[in-house]
């Protein structure tokens, strides 16, 4: 019983990655189950015409969550669960850069997931407006839901999951490889997962930005998407970070079938080099092609060939990978494991969905694309078919090492020619209902539909249940399967020369990397104690996303008028409280410590940077693009929504120069104390984060100040200009009230305990946190208070 | 009840467009697909298991660069000629579809939203206003319908704007389609060719009503649409006459 | 003294190195502060009234507040990369909205 007890302990409170990597294994496959069954009722539901299976709305919720749970709590988890469990030991380290976040970016994705699954359960209704959320069907006026909220909350924890996560694998990547390991000799997973998580970086930001507004929408009865043309500026937001999206779910596969490609035939991958470049190729271009997705929105002419050019050049480096990639196998040794077959098979349907995706660069071709079932083949093509093809190839090929255990290769094989069949039964007839619009419920017989979305719903059922066949193959081999070696299929990178499953901190010795050569330097002294590091478990990631999660779900309920709500809000706020007073507790006694000497690891090009700073620096550069969507919400609406005012009418903009001026010292004050606590001085250090701290207050007093008497003038959050000015304000404010937090923190311990650890590093990037939110309130000084 | 082609590029000179247009894109797709798919599946039959002797991934090696620069280079140029072919190709067509009515009515696309009635020649201006869950147009004379009754061989322009939510407006046979957005007014143009009934649907989600945001364009020769045209117009006048 | 950020150099030098960055930034805060008040005055007397000008204003106040402050110009290659990465991401997003309308500014 006690060791039972411990086991739940274990994974409730573990920071391991590899544990973290099994735990976003199995969420991602729940979630999976769950979206697949609501793919399934609604294939029935189009399978003849006229059907009544589903009413209209419970249609609309299926398609919806469907949508949003494969796309962000299926594909993307399942693909960054190998990513927990592989990138580090690919690296050569023994866990992430910052592993509690880790555990935290878990448990957000978990809590978000499950927020938007307790959408269902509300009276009157989840969001139902589909995953694209287009405005303004998705205001309160248009979706009176209340589960909507939850969704939009879902989503708001799952874009701080992305966050924490994004900013962890790049410090872990850039700073944790083995001694001696190149950039350019990482497998092509990682280099997959680092695009991807760079993708993420700059993507998911904008996507904050549009649900921020949406959420101030909803909640403080704003009608921002309500404005004149306000569906315009959602379409920005939204595709600014859907786009990217896109390739954020397909990189990992792809790359991991790149891997298994070169693996199973025997042979280096042709033009590696290359295919790196085109990767990064894409993954910059991704930002620059989403008008794609607004062709027929009638915006202007000349902008729109510019993003044809660019959505047509972006099929020039996926155009390389996949050749090179069949060129690849030549003259090799191919072996047709199920690895295998399922990353010939992703490329295989990945050429499907790329040159159908080329049909979709054209505005012309558009006038019948838009809209149509044939967009609904192309992108299941390339996320379902090209990404969870390759992912499903990972979850055969990394199983014998995550478990120990061989699966059976026949089923496998099975699995894989049942799905395939039933993939493309499933969607290719969709590309001849390039006539019939997406998302409708039902249609009218005479349509001639029925016979093609009748084959769809078949292959829909055939493909859905061949995956049984994957479950009951790996639970049964899980315990039943036959002993695997450390390296079953010869493969050359670093998680394959350590024991299956992995140790505790996976290398029992240092990863040191010699010209080409991966070794494992043999334990010595010093090495054994750095191991000593004590304690791995932590409750306070858990606490610190369910306190949240409480506190959404009581917001949704009390927004949905249901019992119990206040209640489960306090009991949220005082669950979050106590999580963060545990961590900054744990931190001031030092307790959780994991750090490497940097003289293991490779850093290069941030040889000279700490990783606290280095990850701060990330947060902050996804950040600025955050603001920048809040920004540039508040310039739309002065450009288009009608009668909106500038604001050197609506402000003061004496009052704007105080507080900005305000801000700034307070930076400069912060800057100053960072500087003292890396030269050791502790008076001039806590001297300079209290002056910070009075000026940031009295920052937030002008400004509060300033927009009372903006709103004892009356106007109003209806204005849109307003609303969008005010969300940007307030999102400064609240980001300057988390710093307050951490700044006094940071100064009673540093008045207590003076500079132990790495506080001076912390306070120096403290001071960056600081500088930004200074450039912020320039920004919206030079823009909202005079634009 | 709904008229079906035989050629689908003859119903309208969108359509005709279209067509041209896809069947350009699906050849350059056939063809390299063909080719790219052939290999695809030839190389790992071709090199399966028999062939031992090739192993040159190593435990512990990082493996080379393989791949000589030139046939790299060859690559990487095939494709970005696909590629430029493709763009050229689509291109033209995008201001094919501007020249279309530019070269023939003189209409400057530019501004077509601020086209008043008249000010063309010969076209018809026919506002579209899509409404959860729903469809109005409103002919110059100032009848209102719900189904939308075309000339064939003219010129229609389609201002197209909404009332409550983005809706998308198509006429899918016609190769129409346009977003209706709030606050916006969109246009959208084509020329029928050939009289029958076609489908009118909403292509964005814009509700529960979705799916039944459906009504009927239908294509009448000419005089039989100045007749109708005309007709409604008197009746129209006579209501606000009584009025 | 040796914090890992300050690399391996010699103390002089590391405190030599911190100093200056200290006396930057004081220089900046008055410079960013003037330039703040004159733009101000700018606004108020009507001198500065298009929006490019704005534009223009506040790309060039953003870019020497976040050189200084953000430590772009003391850090390696790599952070300056990163930064006009984003840099040029934002405006990318800033661009599309203000373009991306059915009639161009």
């Amino acid at each position: 019983m006690a060791h039972r007890i411990l086991q739940i302990k274990r994974w409730l409170f573990t920071t391991n990655h590899k544990d973290v990597g099994i735990l976003y294994l199995v969420t991602s496959l729940y979630f999976f189950i769950i979206a697949g069954t609501l793919a399934l009722l609604f294939r029935i539901q189009l399978s003849v015409p006229e059907n009544d299976f589903l009413s209209a709305a419970k249609f609309n919720q299926a398609v919806t969550n469907h949508g949003l749970l494969m796309v962000f709590w299926f594909l993307s988890p399942l693909a960054f669960a190998f990513a927990n469990y592989f990138v580090p030991i690919q690296l050569g380290a023994k866990d992430m850069a910052f592993p509690r976040l880790n555990a935290l970016s878990y448990w957000l994705l978990l809590f978000g997931g499950l927020l938007v699954l307790a959408g269902f359960f509300v009276p009157g209704g989840t969001a139902d407006f589909g995953w694209t959320a287009y405005a303004p069907l998705n205001t309160e006026t248009f979706t009176p839901n209340p589960g909507a909220n939850l969704t939009a909350f879902g989503l708001l924890m799952l874009i701080a999951s992305v966050t924490v996560g994004t900013v962890n694998f790049l410090v872990t990547i850039f700073q944790l490889r083995a001694k001696g390991y190149k950039f350019l000799g990482l497998p092509m997973f990682t280099w997959g997962i680092f695009f991807t998580v760079l993708m993420m970086l700059w993507a998911f930001p904008s996507l904050q930005a549009a649900l921020t507004l949406l959420a101030v929408d909803r909640i403080l009865g704003a009608t921002i998407f309500e404005a004149p043309k306000a569906g315009l500026i959602w379409d920005h937001l939204f595709w600014f970070f859907g786009h990217p999206e896109v390739y954020i779910v397909l990189f990992p596969g792809l790359a991991l079938a790149l891997d298994m490609i070169s693996v199973f035939s025997r042979r280096p991958l042709f033009g590696r080099k290359v295919m790196i470049g085109a990767l990064a190729a894409a993954a910059a271009l991704s930002f620059g092609v989403y008008a794609h997705h607004m062709f027929m929105t009638g915006i202007d002419l000349s902008y729109l060939k510019i993003h044809m050019l660019t959505t047509e050049l972006i099929s020039v480096p996926f155009g390389i990978i996949t050749i090179l990639a069949i060129i690849s196998m030549l003259g090799g040794a191919i072996r047709l494991t199920t690895p295998m077959l399922f990353a010939i098979g992703s490329i295989a349907v990945f050429i499907i969905g790329g040159f159908s995706g080329v049909f979709n660069s054209n505005p012309v071709l558009d006038i019948a694309n838009r809209g149509s079932y044939w967009v609904v083949a192309h992108f299941h093509y390339v996320m379902v078919g090209a990404a969870l093809f390759a992912l499903l190839g990972g979850l055969y090929y990394w199983f014998p090492k995550m478990t120990g255990r061989m699966y059976n290769e026949t089923l496998g094989k099975i699995h894989f020619i049942i799905s395939f069949i039933g993939f493309n039964l499933l969607y290719f007839p969709m590309f001849f209902l390039i006539d019939m619009p997406r998302r409708i419920f039902t249609y009218p017989e005479w349509t001639g539909w029925g016979p093609l979305n009748f084959m769809a719903t078949i292959g829909g059922f055939i493909f859905g249940l061949s995956h049984l066949i994957m479950f009951a193959n790996l639970l049964y081999s899980l315990r039943h399967g036959p002993l695997a070696d450390k390296n079953p299929w010869g493969a050359w990178s670093y998680e394959w020369m350590i024991d299956s499953p992995p140790s505790e901190f996976n290398f029992e010795g240092i990863p040191i990397v010699q010209g080409n050569r991966l070794t494992i330097a043999m334990a010595d002294g010093a090495v054994t104690s750095m191991e000593s590091h004590g304690n791995h478990l932590s409750p306070w990631p858990l606490l610190i996303s369910l306190g949240p999660f409480l506190f959404l779900l009581g917001l949704g309920l009390w927004i949905a008028e249901a019992v119990f709500s206040l209640p489960l809000m306090l009991v949220g706020a005082i669950v979050f409280l106590y999580a963060v007073y545990g961590w900054f507790r744990d931190d001031f006694h030092e307790r959780f410590k994991f750090e490497e000497p940097p003289e293991y690891k490779e850093r290069w090009p941030f040889t000279n940077i700490h990783r606290v700073k280095l990850g701060m620096y990330f947060f902050l550069l996804g950040d600025a693009v955050f603001f920048a969507g809040l920004l540039g919400t508040y310039v739309f609406m002065r450009l288009e929504a009608g009668n909106t005012l500038p604001g050197l009418i609506t402000h003061n903009i004496l009052l704007g120069l105080l507080a900005v001026l305000l801000m700034l010292w307070s930076s400069v004050f912060m800057y100053v104390a960072a500087r003292a606590a890396k030269l050791g001085n502790k008076t001039l250090a806590l001297a300079g984060i209290s002056l910070s701290i009075i000026l940031a207050l009295s920052y937030l007093v002008v400004t509060g100040f300033d927009w009372l008497a903006v709103f004892s003038a009356g106007f109003t959050l209806s204005d849109p200009a307003i609303a969008s000015s005010a969300t940007t304000a307030l999102s400064h404010a609240i980001h300057l009230i988390a710093g307050l937090a951490v700044a006094a923190y940071l100064a009673l311990k540093v008045w207590i305990r003076g500079f132990t650890g790495h506080v001076p590093e912390t306070i120096d990037s403290l001071s960056l946190y600081w500088a930004f939110l200074a450039v912020v309130s320039i920004a919206i000084f030079t823009i909202t208070y005079v634009f | 009840m709904f008229h079906y082609p035989f050629n689908p590029s003859e119903l309208s000179e969108t359509a005709k467009l279209w067509w041209d247009l896809f069947g350009f894109y699906l050849a350059v797709a056939l063809i390299l697909g063909a080719v790219i798919y052939a290999s695809l599946v030839l190389i790992p039959v071709l090199y399966s298991r028999s062939r031992k002797s090739v192993d040159e991934i190593k435990p512990g090696v990082v493996p080379g660069d393989r791949g000589k620069t030139l046939y790299l280079a060859m690559i990487v140029l095939l494709i970005i000629a696909a590629f430029m072919s493709i763009f050229v190709e689509s291109y033209i067509s995008v201001n094919k579809l501007a020249s279309l009515i530019e070269d023939e009515y003189g209409v400057n696309v530019d501004n077509l939203e601020q086209l008043q009635p008249g000010e063309v020649d010969g076209a018809l201006i026919i506002e579209v206003r899509a409404f959860q869950w729903g469809w109005t147009f409103i002919y110059p004379n100032g009848v209102e319908s719900d189904v939308l009754y075309l000339p064939e061989d003219r010129l229609v322009i389609f201002k197209v704007t909404s009332d409550d939510v983005f809706h998308a407006f198509a006429i899918p046979d016609l190769r129409v389609k346009i977003d209706a957005i709030p606050g916006q007014v969109n246009t959208s143009w084509t020329i029928p060719e050939k009289p029958g009934t076609y489908r009118i649907q909403c292509y964005e989600l814009c509700g529960v009503g979705h799916a039944e945001m459906i009504t009927k364009a239908v294509v009448l020769p000419q005089d039989l649409f100045d007749f109708w045209y005309k007709s409604m117009g008197e009746e129209l006048k006579g209501l606000e006459g009584k009025g | 003294m040796e914090r890992e950020s300050g690399g391996r150099v010699s103390e002089p030098v590391y405190r030599l190195k911190e100093l200056r960055k200290l006396a930057w930034a004081i220089a900046a805060g008055f410079a960013v502060s003037g330039l703040l008040i004159l733009f101000t005055i700018g606004v108020i007397t009507g001198s500065i009234t298009s929006g490019l000008a704005i534009a223009i204003v506040t790309l060039g106040l953003i870019i020497l507040t976040a050189a200084i402050f953000m430590d772009v110009l003391w850090e390696g290659w790599g952070v300056q990369l990163f930064s006009v990465i984003t840099l040029v991401i934002v405006m990318l997003l800033i661009l599309n909205i203000i373009f991306g309308r059915q009639v161009m500014p």
